[in-house]
């Protein structure tokens, strides 16, 4: 910001004081355990990112990598045996933590709502349609039930429900999985939220479906200036809605940047590993990249990178210490001993030419 | 020239919808409505669709699973496939499909509820074995079993193990290896890969292509997922409502689709490329109910190219260029 009063050093603070603005949601240092007869499980293990206002996140992993237990850290929905024993969430500067139960209860589904994986058994199929939704707009802004058929109809209308009048006195059961995706995405519109958690929301869909959906949501950011948390395991999707990325294994960062910088220049073996393994429309080759083993379970002890029993390029440190989130470019950290110099330089993996036209 | 493998012929499959009293038939679900294909000896045929468009049911008439409504399912049954002696799998009796099934074998969708949770993998496979009488005299089922269990990626001493003892990916190994169990001609992969996480996802893909290498199989590879199937198919087939709209090997599929459905279905596909500004042919709405299927093209109510005639007549699957056919009256 050029402005002849501040010095060069303080004009660097006020946009860094601007960035601070941007922040809508700060994660720090998430811990969330899992205390089961059979031991401790660490399902988030110090976890930090921030989502902008208005902007998206993807938080990108296989399953049992601790995805979904963030976006319900965050909602604090978690449930025995789970507890976060440690971090701060901060949310439009306030510490979600701290806050009581009835607290809690006046932002989920108001200021920040979640939209589960499968519609058919997080909806309630003894409540019609119109019920559930309504109770939304009845709990939190203590609307008359006419009024808030009417803000129910023109919300369903909105995210392209058909006949929404039809479908408010209707159960789950009768609506098409697509149907059932958008009355949940109604739902979790209803009071305008500034954050929307989207846990896996496609992946139970048909393509056809999902590109509907994706594009529903495109549009909802746009005209509600909504921040989104997009969790998933496909890179496909989140390549197309996502600003920013972090991926996750073992319940930790690995890897975290810009949505381009990630796909042009991914530095961490599994987000490499990912990024390869995936079936594509525009390659010819027949044999796909694998990444060896799967992902360790709750109870295995892996020491040092969590990651070193399927990486490829494993050394002996990686078995004994850990390796800690760094700047390996601007706005992008990996986690990583071989820190992507090795392999790194062999420049970006996907992105030749010949997939870039179309 | 060899002939084809399987010979499908005009395979209908319908479910009466029941209501009343009387539970008098009200109407039928259309759910395989007239379709055919060859598949040959050593090829891989992608069977692509929608949920609820058929491609299951079809899967499951191969097998002997479902009893069509109509037409046929003819197996080769001689040896290399170098005469045609064929016998329909579908119109066997139950007590003649133990023949059918040691020729076709399935590896279900879901691992989880597909292996039974109290049998250890060693009794399920056992079983099969004394069923088929499939081991020889003075050779174990045993040694059988762990030769299987190799070829699938697995350790001999898992098949001691019960099925909630191992990951989604290892289940879909042991599906695979019960289904080899019987050196079936033909496998029908009823999307094998859709449940599974995407690093498991490229390591089952390519222990199914490397088998099919390896053993000579023939697979029917079912999935909605364009990108899959283009990585281990050979021929393609879109199915849409109970019939087929479109089927061409698979190059000429990935270059030059015709039916505007397999374009809209590719348009769909989400690509891991930030950068790349894709065309998107955004379908509206949603399938129409098999109960209800509509009058003419039955994709016209979602078609950006439909005309009149799409309304009123029902295009023919008909040949263009060599081995490619398409049901549409405008490509």
């Amino acid at each position: 910001m050029p402005c002849g009063i501040f010095s060069i050093r303080g004009s660097v603070k006020k946009g860094e004081k601007h960035m601070e603005n941007d922040i809508l949601l700060q994660v720090t240092d998430l811990h969330t355990h899992f205390f089961t007869d059979d031991g401790v499980v660490k399902a988030v293990d110090g976890v930090n990112f921030f989502v902008r206002k208005g902007r998206t996140l993807g938080i990108v992993g296989e399953s049992g990598c601790g995805k979904s237990i963030t976006a319900l850290s965050i909602l604090r929905l978690l449930d025995h045996p789970g507890r976060v024993v440690a971090g701060e969430i901060r949310f439009k500067g306030e510490e979600l933590l701290s806050l009581t139960e009835k607290e809690m209860r006046a932002i989920r589904g108001c200021t920040i709502s979640i939209i589960f994986q499968d519609p058919m058994t997080a909806l309630n199929p003894v409540l019609t349609i119109g019920d559930q939704l309504s109770e939304v707009l009845l709990v939190h802004q203590g609307m008359s039930p006419h009024k808030a058929k009417v803000a129910v109809i023109d919300m369903l209308s909105r995210v392209g429900v058909t006949e929404p009048e039809k479908r408010f006195d209707q159960y789950v059961h009768v609506l098409s999985g697509g149907i059932q995706q958008r009355a949940m995405i109604a739902m979790a519109l209803l009071c305008k939220p500034d954050l929307l958690l989207a846990d896996e929301p496609t992946t139970a869909l048909d393509v056809t479906i999902q590109a509907q959906i994706l594009e529903l949501m495109r549009d909802i950011q746009n005209d509600l200036e909504t921040s989104i948390v997009f969790i998933t395991h496909d890179l496909g999707v989140i390549a197309e809605l996502a600003h920013d990325i972090v991926v996750m294994y073992a319940g930790k960062i690995v890897e975290s940047a810009p949505v381009r910088e990630l796909f042009n220049d991914p530095r961490h073996p599994y987000t490499q590993g990912l990024l390869k393994c995936l079936p594509r429309l525009d390659a010819e080759e027949t044999e796909l990249f694998t990444i060896r083993g799967i992902v360790p379970g709750p109870f295995d002890a892996v020491s040092g990178c969590p990651y070193h029993t399927r990486c490829r390029y494993a050394k002996s440190i990686c078995r004994e210490r850990i390796p800690m989130l760094e700047e390996v470019a601007p706005d992008h950290q990996a986690a990583c001993w071989i820190g992507g110099d090795e392999y790194g330089t062999a420049g970006p993996i996907l992105s030749t030419p010949s997939t870039r036209e179309g | 020239m060899a002939e084809p493998l399987v010979i499908v012929k005009h395979l209908k499959k319908y479910y009466p919808v029941k209501a009343g009293i009387l539970q008098r038939t009200a109407n039928w679900v259309r759910a395989v409505d007239g379709i055919s294909f060859n598949i040959k000896q050593g090829e891989t045929l992608g069977l692509v669709g929608e949920s609820g468009c058929g491609k299951t049911t079809a899967g499951k008439t191969m097998i002997n699973l479902v009893r069509p409504t109509a037409g046929e399912v003819l197996f080769n049954t001689s040896h290399n496939c170098e005469c045609s002696e064929y016998m329909d799998i579908a119109g066997l009796s139950k007590r003649q499909r133990r023949r059918a099934r040691k020729m076709v074998q399935i590896i279900f969708q879901n691992p989880y509820s597909s292996l039974n949770p109290r049998m250890t993998v060693f009794r399920m496979m056992r079983e099969v074995i004394a069923y088929y009488k499939l081991a020889p005299a003075g050779r174990p089922a045993a040694d059988l079993i762990n030769e299987l269990m190799a070829t699938v990626g697995l350790q001999p001493t898992d098949a001691h193990k019960y099925p909630h003892e191992f990951s989604g990916g290892q289940r879909q190994r042991i599906g695979i290896a019960r289904a080899l169990l019987i050196n079936p001609k033909l496998i029908v992969c009823d999307e094998p890969v859709s449940a599974l996480d995407v690093s498991i996802q490229a390591q089952i893909i390519n222990l199914l292509a490397g088998l099919k290498r390896d053993l000579g199989l023939t697979y029917l590879f079912i999935a909605h997922d364009l990108a899959v199937v283009k990585h281990i198919s050979d021929r393609i087939a879109i199915m849409y409502l109970g019939k087929i709209m479109e089927i061409a090997p698979r190059k000429e599929f990935y270059t030059n689709p015709l039916h505007p459905y397999t374009e809209a279905l590719m348009s769909a596909v989400p690509s891991p490329d930030p950068d790349r500004k894709k065309e998107r042919i955004l379908l509206t709405g949603e399938v129409p109910s098999p109960m209800n299927i509509p009058s003419g093209c039955r994709f016209h109510t979602r078609c950006p190219l439909a005309a009149d005639i799409c309304r009123q007549t029902e295009p023919e699957l008909t040949d263009r260029d060599g081995d490619h056919k398409v049901a549409c009256h405008f490509r």
